[in-house]
């Protein structure tokens, strides 16, 4: 008897990012575990914590898993993974997982943004990154929040709170915490400063979009900055559309990508053996 | 393994002695910036040329900007770090430094090297409208020019016999770097792209005579190897990468490429496959030089009126075509404005015709090569899952 028809298949996602590692426990095609924690300096070590705390919800063992991929920039430190794939071509793949007819992605996370547009089947079109500064990431948000002394969480609801967007003319995390200092000496409110500055980023961000351009479907908001309900609504408004974010956490999107991989290429080589 | 390649390194250790005797014993050396300055008539005046430029060290780069600002080209900047630094046996021994003013950053730079470092220099203007008769008729007198004072500082005039020599010479050159780069076309090739660059930019420094015989030593040896039969099970993935000017010393694209396992299969780059691409001298007297130099494929600084007349293009939809690339990396260093201007263009372009395009902006620094590495593997990922997916369907069609 194959593998294939011997039952249950486990599969795993490990999505390693600058600010937290995830992973994500498949059974057939269903997530029965997951698990976020912070990246550490040991890279390595902190997607074997990802994917064992992903394997203790789940309530199963490392010898249980058919396949598993690794993504994110701390792929290449995943000695444990079977295999290891781009997290653009992941984010693809769980966004169609949970939105079939996602045909756009966009991806901000610890220390990039992206925009990637897909197929009907989850498949990498076309995509772009932000440069190499942090202007329009989830640091650069962590840089503003502390220059505001205020949590990520906090900064967000206070973008609903604001007046107005107040201009912020530097998407530079440099340059917009001391942009930021000044205009709280002058008396500007901090829900008007956090509104204008999830603009900015929201601006910056949808230029990446422009890039790729629009090729119809759903537009869905991955990563850890998509729990930002406060970018996710200056997105919104920017772009003049909806975005999607998934029904688990967002910031597991990458994870999710890379266990449906792990899947998909472990049964095209058992099929491969069976044929 | 190949042996040639051994050869080129020293040649290349023994090559800075071999300049200082040679200015013992009288000759003068000219450090030549830019691919439109014709390297033939140095050579025809019994002058020593090389090519300057250097890339890939940010510690140089950094030290550029005491004389230009830190927003200017890396690639400017390290050169004149270069110089600064007083250590580099070419730009030690350079007697003149000559530039064809077609990068108005170069064109600075020279500028530099001549107020701060007391170089003497030599310009050649390159008109902008090199397509039309009055283009062509003003670089020849602007060739005519630059003779006369290159034949001052040699001591002798320019003598036609010479000059038909260094021209069969120079055409050897590009026409056996031409034939190194046809191994590309292979599917196995015997030598990397990477390897390729590197014999170019040897040939910058070495003397004519002596890369043309490790040229043709080279080609008979890879010739000689034996094709590899064995055919890979793995989904291959043919790279053209064009854009910026990759200087000696600047191995950072080569090296994430080559440790992603990428094969480049052609490039549109000047110290590269543009170093003879379409430069054909028909006729070996100043004339038959004006009018090569200015009908060679052109670099991104010199525009083309429209798209359809842009050798630059036609050339690049050639090299796709003949070398079966499968996408293209355009690689531009920051504040590289002429090619930098051309990225949504060449991407407009490209997808038309549903080739892949990715652009790598990046600098000599290292914190951007994991975002490097993601976005070529991204790239090839792409490629790979189109490839499979069209060998299912064509293994469908056969059933």
């Amino acid at each position: 008897m194959s593998q294939l028809n011997e039952g249950k298949l486990y599969f795993a996602g490990v999505d390693i990012g600058s600010n937290a590692a995830k992973s994500v426990i498949l059974a057939d095609d269903r997530i029965i575990g997951q698990a976020i924690v912070p990246t550490k300096a040991d890279v390595e070590k902190s997607g074997v914590t990802a994917l064992t705390a992903a394997l203790e919800s789940a309530g199963i063992s490392r010898d249980d898993l058919s396949y598993t991929v690794a993504t994110g920039y701390g792929r290449i430190s995943a000695s444990y993974a079977d295999e290891v794939i781009t997290e653009i071509t992941c984010h693809a793949k769980g966004a169609h997982y949970f939105f079939p007819n996602a045909r756009a992605i966009i991806d901000i996370g610890g220390q990039d943004s992206k925009a990637i547009k897909l197929d009907s089947n989850g498949n990498v079109v076309d995509f772009v990154m932000n440069d190499k500064c942090a202007a329009g990431t989830g640091k650069f948000l962590e840089v503003i929040a502390r220059a505001l002394e205020v949590s990520i969480d906090d900064l967000s609801r206070k973008t609903l709170a604001g007046d107005y967007a107040c201009p912020i003319n530097s998407t530079c995390a440099v340059f917009a915490e001391s942009e930021v200092i000044s205009l709280l000496a002058s008396g500007e409110k901090e829900e008007n400063i956090a509104k204008g500055l999830h603009y900015a980023v929201a601006k910056r961000v949808a230029s990446l979009f422009s890039r790729i351009g629009s090729n119809g479907g759903d537009r869905v908001f991955t990563g850890g900055v998509a729990k930002n309900v406060g970018l996710r609504s200056a997105l919104e408004e920017v772009l003049g559309s909806t975005l999607l974010v998934s029904p688990v956490d967002p910031q597991l999107n990458g994870a999710v990508g890379a266990a449906i991989l792990a899947r998909s290429n472990k049964l095209e080589e058992l099929e491969e053996v069976d044929d | 393994m190949i042996e040639t390649l051994g050869a080129y390194d020293e040649a290349l250790d023994r090559r800075p002695d071999e300049i200082v005797e040679a200015r013992r014993n009288g000759n003068k050396v000219v450090g030549i910036f830019c691919c439109y300055t014709p390297v033939e008539i140095v050579h025809a005046l019994g002058l020593i040329p090389v090519r300057l430029g250097w890339g890939g060290d940010d510690s140089l780069a950094e030290d550029g900007i005491e004389y230009i600002t830190n927003i200017q080209c890396p690639y400017v900047r390290q050169t004149i770090g270069v110089f600064k630094e007083g250590k580099n046996p070419y730009a030690v021994n350079t007697d003149l430094v000559a530039i064809s003013a077609v990068c108005l950053q170069e064109y600075r730079m020279v500028e530099v090297l001549k107020y701060y470092f007391g170089k003497e220099t030599l310009t050649l203007s390159v008109p902008k409208n090199f397509y039309l008769p009055e283009g062509q008729e003003f670089f020849l007198k602007e060739l005519e020019s630059f003779t006369g004072k290159l034949e001052i500082i040699a001591g002798r005039k320019l003598d036609q016999g010479q000059l038909r020599k260094s021209v069969a010479l120079y055409a050897e050159i590009r026409k056996k770097t031409a034939e190194l780069y046809e191994f590309l076309l292979l599917d196995n090739s015997p030598i990397r792209w990477g390897q390729i660059l590197k014999v170019i930019h040897a040939g910058f420094y070495l003397a004519p005579e002596t890369h043309l015989s490790l040229l043709k030593k080279l080609n008979q040896e890879l010739k000689a190897k034996p094709v590899s039969d064995k055919v890979k099970s793995i989904v291959k993935v043919r790279l053209l990468l064009a854009g910026s000017i990759i200087a000696p010393g600047n191995t950072k694209i080569i090296d994430v490429l080559e440790g992603l396992g990428v094969t480049v299969v052609a490039d549109d780059i000047c110290t590269g496959q543009r170093t003879f691409a379409g430069l054909v001298v028909k006729e070996p007297t100043l004339a038959g030089l004006a009018k090569a130099y200015l009908d060679r494929t052109p670099c991104a600084a010199q525009l083309y009126p429209t798209q359809e007349t842009d050798k630059r293009l036609i050339n690049l939809f050639d090299l796709i075509d003949r070398h079966r690339a499968d996408a293209v990396l355009y690689h531009t260093i920051r504040f590289c404005d002429p090619y930098t201007f051309r990225v949504e263009e060449n991407k407009a372009l490209l997808d038309a015709r549903e080739i892949p395009f990715l652009q790598l902006h990046t600098d000599y620094g290292v914190n951007d090569i994991g975002q490097l590495q993601t976005r070529i593997q991204a790239l090839v990922e792409i490629i790979k899952r189109k490839k499979k997916e069209a060998a299912h369907v064509g293994s469908q069609a056969a059933v």
